[in-house]
């Protein structure tokens, strides 16, 4: 408690001394301001004049950045909030972060996005020491239809996923880190259909991770459909990790299509449903545990809101984003559907 | 190739965008003197005002701030030997040891001139890179960067310590520390004791401000010392125009030619490998400087080469450094990584595609580096002799000053009060380091590098394994490596079977001790020689 006092008002003092100068300077020089109070946007009447903070649990450059940046200016225009702040807070493959939004005071002032697949499988195996319930959070809705894809080299011997599952010798599987969800996803689809693995993750995020493929390292790589995109030349996308077929990459087979091809059945199949189930939770938006009713339900609109928004759109479009709005309520249901079926697993997230 | 260039240009030149140019200029250089606020925080900071903006003064602006932060991140290195953004860690060894010396002017001149030199060195370089940016950013596998890491910490050393094995071990204190945290390979934390503030090991900023700036804090308080440089402000009086002292910089670094941009070069080579040349560009030059040098007994006291080399990266590193940023949407350091936040927020995509879509906004970042370098330097050259009086300030009455600052940064670099406390251990470990003999830089380059080190011997011994030896440039690292540190050794061997060799070599050597250690290559007039034989105490 003590520390967060501090917190608080140590950064208050730091960003005075930066934010006077900025914003002496900046002021008058924008042509269309950003930080001005949006009018007709509708909001309730809590969040006149006050700051709203997005928290996202990574650096800044990443999807999670991208998202949070995208967003704010809408999310303070329809909820009439009196300027939006965002606060990098990265460290521990995300869940430093997302505590920290987990355990904010929840007034509704303080929102952020999370991997939330990442946070299902943390709650399934208390593997980083994190205790948080992702059933108790407020969520607020996902931005994003970006599923999680598994890449190969263009110009290597792998040019679809039966070559890849066919192989006599092991692959290399690339990840970010150790328990990160993109390094469970990739271990369970290539114990699931008895590839010959192991898994080669000691990336700082999955930037480092997409520098070392494109460089030619490893066989395959486990990304966000989105990641690859900027250097689709030199990788080739053989297995979408989502329920359905992604329109983006309409050719790339599905892991259930995959499975039902390779006859894959029973507690496997089952466990593979799972694993779509978590790994389709996105980039999701949340509030703390607690937020009142009234907050919440406003936070949960302006979120719509700025979704619909087509200025938003084109925003995010520009921005090489991949839309797919998902409510509240499914993506409540479906964490709560991805942490039932945590048990599936099993053997299947063991590394020989 | 020509095209691009031109729309670039005319883009900077649009009145509005040079407005911003400017203004980033000069908050970057005003605010990047507060320790902890260099780096990403600033840019940070500046990311709300870019809504809205076209896309080049949205870029002018940043990157100009950016570049603003690593000229005056030097400034505070050489007056008060703490780095305003971790970078500058470099600039403290012989730049805080020429304003002890009372050359605080000088030293700023120095870095002003080198910077902007090596800046424009950087652009040029890029002009020319950046057609091949895609592929140049993937040749580097892990077998270069472990080398490469390793390379850096041997060479870096060997400076300023007691003997080459307690360089060594400094270096090795440095890469332990760096193992503290999360460990991506095995998914545990590691030597955290629980505290998850620690989770994410220890903060960079944290380090480096306690490992230099609180550590001398801590020593001018113990001795008393009246100012930092004793002679510095008498010097500033006696010399008349303290304008001579920032142009014997301006001409020290005119007189390393070769050695400016060599390190410029060296910089933006660097700065494109993602990941570990940004952070570590301007320790490498300074080792390049010392092992070319010759007179490497000269570094850590003062000599002008010391400061000309990590300068002259200081700010190519960042050309370099915009080439994985742009080509792959790999940042190739923090600044980069806020930098392509605002690339989300002005609605770019980086890649290879980048390049035909906004191909003026690639170009005119280019040049905003170059333009900013130079703004930058000149401010600083204008301010010099103002801020060079700062090191004339009594000592116990600036300690509380920068070390409250340093609190602050660290504060705000990491949002963690456990990391001022790690800042604090350091600064008590530097100290003592320090009075035994140890090297700091050593120490630095090893935590900077720690986790480059793990995670590339670990990738290396997964993928590559001993194929890595067939790579060409992973070799050639290595054999500087070992020529480092054997060369001594081979030479004093070489010595032994050829004595005639090393008799004919003793004349020539035995010159140079009766000439003063300080400037002979600067080619100093006859009276400034003789003030500052007075200024010496």
């Amino acid at each position: 408690m003590l520390f967060h006092t501090l917190n608080g008002a140590a950064r208050v003092t730091t960003c005075a001394v930066a934010g006077a100068v900025a914003v002496t300077v900046l002021t008058g020089c924008q042509p269309k301001g950003s930080s001005s109070s949006a009018s007709g946007g509708g909001g309730s009447s809590f969040y006149s004049g006050k700051t709203l903070t997005i928290e996202v649990p990574y650096g800044p450059g990443g999807g999670y950045d991208q998202w949070a940046r995208v967003i704010a200016p809408y999310m303070q225009k329809y909820l009439g909030a009196g300027s939006v702040k965002i606060v990098n807070a990265p460290g521990g493959g995300g869940l430093v972060g997302t505590q920290a939004i987990y355990h904010a005071p929840a007034d509704g002032l303080t929102i952020g996005d999370t991997n939330a697949g990442g946070d299902v499988f943390d709650q399934i195996d208390h593997a980083s020491g994190f205790n948080l319930d992702m059933r108790k959070v407020s969520w607020l809705g996902r931005p994003d239809d970006d599923p999680h894809i598994i890449a190969t080299h263009s110009k290597g011997p792998y040019k679809t996923f039966d070559q890849l599952a066919g192989s006599k010798g092991k692959i290399s599987a690339l990840a970010t880190g150790k328990g990160s969800s993109d390094y469970n996803a990739a271990v369970i689809v290539y114990n699931a259909f008895k590839v010959p693995f192991k898994m080669v993750a000691a990336f700082s995020g999955s930037s480092a991770e997409k520098a070392a493929f494109t460089s030619g390292e490893g066989t395959s790589a486990s990304v966000s459909s989105s990641d690859i995109a900027s250097i689709s030349n030199s990788a080739n996308t053989v297995l979408v990790v989502s329920s359905s077929p992604f329109s983006k990459l309409p050719k790339v087979p599905t892991v259930i299509q995959e499975a039902q091809k390779h006859g894959i059945s029973g507690n496997t199949l089952q466990a593979l449903h799972a694993l779509t189930d978590v790994m389709d939770l996105g980039h999701a938006f949340f509030a703390p545990p607690g937020v009142p009713s009234a907050r919440l339900t406003a936070l949960r609109t302006a979120f719509k809101k700025s979704m619909d928004d087509p200025a938003f759109q084109k925003a995010a479009k520009k921005a090489g984003l991949y839309q797919g709005y998902e409510s509240s309520s499914d993506l409540s249901a479906a964490v709560s559907k991805a942490l039932s079926q945590g048990a599936l697993f099993g053997d299947l997230l063991k590394t020989s | 190739m020509i095209h691009g260039l031109l729309s670039g240009l005319s883009g900077l030149l649009d009145p509005y965008t040079l407005l911003l140019l400017l203004l980033g200029t000069l908050v970057g250089t005003l605010v990047g003197a507060i320790p902890g606020l260099g780096g990403a925080v600033l840019l940070t900071l500046l990311l709300p005002f870019i809504y809205g903006m076209p896309i080049v003064p949205a870029l002018a602006l940043l990157l100009a701030a950016h570049t603003g932060i690593y000229f005056s991140g030097s400034v505070t290195a050489i007056l008060f030997n703490t780095p305003g953004a971790p970078e500058s860690a470099a600039t403290t060894f012989d730049g805080y040891a020429m304003t002890r010396r009372g050359q605080p002017a000088r030293a700023l001149g120095i870095s002003a001139t080198a910077t902007t030199i090596g800046g424009w060195v950087g652009v040029l370089l890029l002009a020319v890179l950046i057609p091949f940016m895609s592929k140049l950013a993937t040749l580097f596998h892990a077998s270069e960067y472990l080398a490469l890491a390793v390379l850096a910490i041997v060479l870096i050393g060997q400076m300023r310590a007691g003997s080459v094995t307690k360089g060594l071990l400094s270096g090795a204190l440095g890469l332990m520390a760096s193992f503290v945290g999360f460990d991506p390979i095995t998914g545990v934390q590691r030597f955290t004791g629980g505290q998850q503030s620690l989770y994410d090991g220890i903060n960079i900023t944290a380090a480096a401000l306690g490992l230099f700036a609180l550590s001398e804090m801590i020593r001018i308080y113990g001795t008393g010392r009246r100012s930092l440089s004793e002679s510095g402000g008498g010097a500033i009086r006696k010399g008349g125009t303290p304008g001579n002292r920032v142009v014997l910089g301006v001409r020290d670094v005119l007189d390393h030619p070769w050695l400016t941009i060599r390190s410029a070069i060296l910089g933006t080579a660097l700065g494109i490998v993602p990941g570990i040349g940004g952070i570590a560009a301007n320790f490498i030059s300074y080792g390049q400087a010392m092992k070319t040098s010759k007179h490497p007994e000269r570094f850590g006291q003062g000599t002008p080469e010391g400061i000309i080399a990590p300068e002259s990266s200081s700010i190519s590193k960042e050309a370099g450094a915009l080439l994985p940023t742009v080509a792959l949407g790999v940042p190739g350091g923090v600044g980069m990584a806020v930098l392509l936040s605002g690339f989300t927020i002005l609605g770019i995509v980086p890649g290879p595609a980048m390049l035909e879509d906004h191909v003026d906004a690639v170009w005119a970042m280019a040049l905003v580096i170059g333009v900013g370098s130079l703004l930058a330097s000149l401010t600083g050259l204008g301010l010099a002799p103002f801020l060079a009086r700062l090191a004339k300030v009594p000592g116990r009455t600036l300690v509380p000053f920068v070390v409250a600052l340093g609190f602050l940064g660290v504060f705000a670099a990491s949002d963690e009060a456990a990391q001022v406390a790690v800042m604090v251990a350091f600064g008590v470990a530097g100290y003592l380091m320090t009075r035994f003999g140890y090297s700091l830089p050593a120490a630095m380059i090893g935590f900077i590098l720690g986790k480059v080190v793990e995670n590339n011997l670990y990738l290396v011994s997964q993928l590559q394994g001993w194929g890595s030896l067939h790579r060409p440039i992973t070799d050639i690292l290595l054999a500087i490596t070992l020529l480092s540190l054997f060369g001594p050794l081979l030479r004093r061997g070489l010595r032994l079977v050829s004595p005639r060799r090393a008799g004919r070599a003793a004349p020539a050597g035995s010159a140079p001790p009766v000439v003063d250690v300080d400037d002979d290559e600067a080619g100093a007039e006859p009276a400034s020689r003789t003030s500052k034989a007075g200024d010496k105490r």
